[in-house]
């Protein structure tokens, strides 16, 4: 990274440790979605399909794909830093949220390191969590993230 | 906690002397075609302009040599896989309409019971580290799949 690049990068405002992102709401999925998710994704589990199944397993209704809730990261976070880019993303699913249950988005900045003169770009180390409508933590979310290069 | 929150998966590999503990699979052809992604992108919310969205390698995850490794992993069981915690490691992004070669490790752990998928994705150099933890739950009448 050269030391223009560098100029450019705190220019753009990296955001600070501690900074809270808004809560954003999860739609609910409908059992329709979550069977067009299936096709798409290639993820057939029949647990998120089935209700006899998921009842057989504990459960009281299908459970959504927790790589449908992880999907959905991405855009979240466009909404909250649109100009940071995910590079790693690790997603740990301890909750379920069931077909029609809605939840909610939220993180915080947990790390930023600064970009150097050696082409290393600033990393921005966001905690990303997913509440269901039962308020239990459904999913535990690391992001790290660089800014998008300058248009 | 500013670990991977994939690095949990440390524990010591237990083995059956009927099953084994692991499985290497590939390199296997993979490649991201446009009308996937466009279907993938409309149902997982991500953007529709033709890049790969970020998640888009779960569907790779499917191949029918990994699914045949899970069962084969899991030996006899009637079970399903509960996704557990799952990583996206990316060097750079992945090109839409290109060729690319995953490698796959499956390990078979008995305490907790759980299958371990980790993949390489690249050309000449990695493009992405990805890592599946399936917790595997016994039921009566489960198809037997990964």
């Amino acid at each position: 990274m050269t030391i223009a690049a560098a100029r450019s990068e705190v220019a753009r405002d990296l955001p600070k440790v501690g900074e809270k992102f808004t809560a954003l709401p999860f739609s609910p999925c409908n059992m329709d979605e979550l069977r067009r998710y299936s096709l798409a994704s290639g993820d057939d589990n029949p647990i998120h399909l089935d209700p006899e199944l998921a009842r057989r397993a504990g459960l009281p209704a299908p459970p959504v794909h927790g790589m449908l809730l992880m999907s959905r990261l991405v855009p979240a976070l466009a909404v909250w830093r649109p100009d940071l880019t995910i590079i790693r993303l690790s997603n740990k699913f301890l909750r379920p949220v069931f077909v029609n249950e809605g939840g909610e988005f939220s993180g915080r900045v947990a790390q930023v390191t600064q970009g150097d003169a050696s082409g290393n770009p600033a990393k921005i180390l966001l905690r990303l969590m997913m509440h269901n409508e039962r308020r239990e933590l459904a999913l535990l979310a690391e992001a790290l993230t660089i800014l998008k290069p300058a248009a | 906690m500013t670990e991977p929150l994939s690095g949990g998966s440390r524990e010591p590999i237990q083995t059956r002397d009927s099953a084994p503990s692991s499985l290497h699979i590939g390199p296997l052809t993979v490649r991201a075609e446009a009308a996937e992604i466009a279907a993938f992108a409309r149902e997982a919310a991500a953007p529709l302009d033709g890049s790969v969205p970020f998640t888009f390698p779960m569907r790779w995850f499917a191949h029918p040599e990994i699914q045949a490794a899970g069962k084969k992993l899991v030996d006899g069981e009637a079970w399903i896989p509960i996704h557990e915690s799952q990583s996206f490691d990316y060097d750079r992004p992945l090109d839409a309409d290109v060729d690319y070669r995953m490698s796959i490790e499956i390990i078979r752990e008995l305490e907790p019971s759980r299958l371990i998928l980790r993949a390489e994705i690249g050309d000449a150099d990695p493009c992405l580290r990805a890592e599946m933890v399936l917790r595997i739950i016994a039921t009566d009448v489960a198809e037997t799949r990964a």
